[in-house]
């Protein structure tokens, strides 16, 4: 049965003293002045708090305390009484009912402390602030029952698959898998996303083109843009292969040749991947623009250059991803990425670019949410920027 | 700690998701368990509470990391269907404390893993005596350590059989705590590997198709 709030708010300081008095009146370690102490916080819990004494009947825990008032009895001093049959030391009882007495005390004390608060009224306070451990607190007691459902799966796959210390071991590595990729996902939500440019359009449209140019168009907006450009390098209409250009500095490295065997494919340098993903990563800690050139197949299959896109990057300073996106690649990457909040057509006509690059800047600057806007950080971004 | 709201975040977020596993893992098997009443339980799961502290700090190494999942992880024992819940919540905090201090210097060492675990097994053991000291006070110790001598006399054994019970149970909490140390330290790096394995896969697309 629990008080009703009054009940138990009733002289909460008053109590606070009484029970500092009664903890005070054990240090003697006397049996008369720890039973004072003990009637005198009952009698308290009685005037103040009298449904709580009914909490204090805990029978295994007066079990408990009884046997060792017995043990003591017949383990502790020397033998000077005699129950019956049974010999039994006067000190050892007298110990025994001190603990038993202090005992009993400590149970009041830590149950009239546990009904200050019920466990509603501890979860709400805990949970109430949306900050730090709180929040964490609060989003765990949510994500508990579906990993304790992903829990009991693994239990049960690690028994198919034969009850080995293996399997056992791959199902704890997957939770953990599981957990941590839960972890990155909770990172990227409380981290406000950056506004998303696509400028789409098929092979050949004139995407990077147009990306190369915005990036210098944004410069005088106060936004200065890195990453990764994917020029193609064409003989005629015909697609050789592909480059990769930082978008900061213009350096150019190889990336993508045509397959010998197959007209219709690319083969990829995989230390070109690793090239790419470091200066999108860098442009995203260092630029406001990220631009991120030839979102295709590949990363509509969620890897390649959305990688780096998609990672947490503590300290990130990108408020703006200007991708250029294949045409027919462009509703599995907004899946894989979320809608973007522009989507322009790629144009080599140096007016209509410096229009899209005012429609850009404009996106950020009517946002009046985001504070990376005001002059000051930009100001920063122009001394830090590209040369 | 972390320094930036960024660090913060992420450092929040990780003691969020291991700590909901971690209250996962203790209100499910826990809570079986305490139903069954199975000995050495506690001591079981407090194995396992090491050997996920000491696996996440193989995967994100933070300091602070371990007391803010044991945080979390006592929090969410609070809606734990098994009822009694302060034991458990204390013992989850102490747990990480224990875990934190022993991972400090070297977070990623496999003797600091082993350490760890056995100070969090022997905890888990040692409070239920730890409580009732503070319950009874320091005359309950005195009285188990006469029993055990009269039950050593009565039995007709030396002296040193006390000894040597004290070094068997010394050395199950070793294998019990030491191998759960190992155990996460090695679980957690397989992790790493996989999780790294995955990102590389996805990262280099070898030929496409374009």
């Amino acid at each position: 049965m629990s008080a009703s709030p009054t009940t138990r708010r009733r002289f909460p300081w008053l109590l606070a003293l009484i029970a500092a008095g009664c903890i005070a009146l054990q240090f003697p370690g006397r049996l008369d002045l720890s039973t004072l102490a003990l009637a005198i916080w009952l009698g308290a819990l009685a005037i103040a708090v009298r449904p709580l004494l009914r909490r204090l009947w805990y029978p295994k825990f007066y079990a408990f305390s009884g046997l060792l008032v017995l043990l003591s009895g017949l383990m502790l001093g020397v033998a000077d009484l005699q129950v019956g049959p049974i010999p039994l030391s006067s000190s050892g009882l007298n110990a025994g009912a001190l603990m038993l007495v202090r005992g009993t005390l400590i149970f009041g004390l830590t149950a009239w402390a546990a009904s200050l608060y019920t466990r509603g009224e501890m979860q709400a306070a805990v949970t109430a602030e949306r900050a730090g451990w709180r929040l964490a607190i609060a989003v765990a007691l949510r994500l508990v029952p579906d990993l304790a459902v992903q829990l009991s799966g693994a239990w049960r796959n690690r028994r198919r698959a034969g009850r080995r210390l293996a399997a056992f071991e791959a199902a704890a590595v997957e939770l953990l898998r599981v957990a941590a990729d839960t972890a990155d996902g909770l990172t990227r939500q409380a981290t406000p996303a950056p506004r998303r440019v696509a400028i789409s359009g098929p092979s050949g449209s004139g995407k990077t083109t147009t990306l190369r140019a915005l990036g210098k168009l944004l410069g005088p907006h106060g936004l200065i843009a890195g990453g990764v450009l994917q020029p193609c390098d064409r003989a005629g209409n015909e697609r050789r292969g592909y480059w990769l250009e930082d978008a900061a500095t213009g350096e150019r490295r190889d990336f993508a040749r045509r397959r010998t065997h197959d007209t219709h494919g690319f083969d990829f340098e995989p230390a070109g991947w690793d090239w790419a993903a470091e200066r999108i990563r860098a442009a995203r800690r260092e630029h406001t623009v990220v631009i991120v050139d030839e979102l295709g197949k590949v990363e509509a299959t969620g890897s390649g250059h959305l990688l780096p896109l998609l990672e947490t990057i503590d300290g990130g300073r990108d408020r703006l991803w200007l991708c250029g996106v294949r045409q027919d690649a462009l509703a599995a990457i907004e899946q894989r990425l979320g809608p973007f909040d522009l989507v322009l057509t790629p144009t080599l006509d140096a007016a209509a670019q410096a229009e899209l690059a005012q429609r850009i800047a404009a996106l950020l600057i009517d946002d009046p949410g985001r504070e990376y806007n005001s002059r000051p950080q930009l100001a920063t971004d122009a001394e830090g920027g590209r040369p | 700690m972390a320094a930036s709201p960024g660090d913060r975040q992420r450092f929040w977020a990780h003691a969020a998701a291991f700590g909901a596993l971690w209250g996962a893992i203790e209100v499910t098997l826990g809570s079986f368990l305490h139903g069954l009443r199975i000995p050495l339980s506690g001591a079981f799961l407090a194995a396992l509470g090491a050997g996920l502290l000491i696996a996440v700090r193989q995967i994100e190494p933070r300091r602070g990391s371990s007391i803010a999942i044991g945080l979390v992880a006592a929090a969410c024992k609070s809606i734990s269907p098994g009822g009694v819940i302060v034991g458990p919540m204390v013992a989850i905090l102490a747990e990480s404390l224990l875990v934190e201090v022993s991972l400090l210097p070297r977070p990623r060492s496999a003797i600091a893993a082993i350490a760890a675990g056995l100070l969090a097994v022997t905890w888990t053991v040692s409070q239920k005596l730890f409580g009732q000291v503070v319950f009874y006070g320091g005359d309950v110790i005195r009285l188990y350590v006469e029993m055990l001598t009269k039950l050593a006399r009565s039995l007709h054994l030396d002296a040193t059989t006390g000894w040597w019970t004290l070094a068997v149970v010394g050395a199950l909490l070793l294998v019990i705590g030491g191998g759960a140390g190992l155990w996460g330290w090695r679980i957690g790096r397989l992790t790493v590997a996989a999780r790294a394995a995955a990102a590389s896969a996805a990262a280099h697309p070898g030929s496409v198709v374009a």
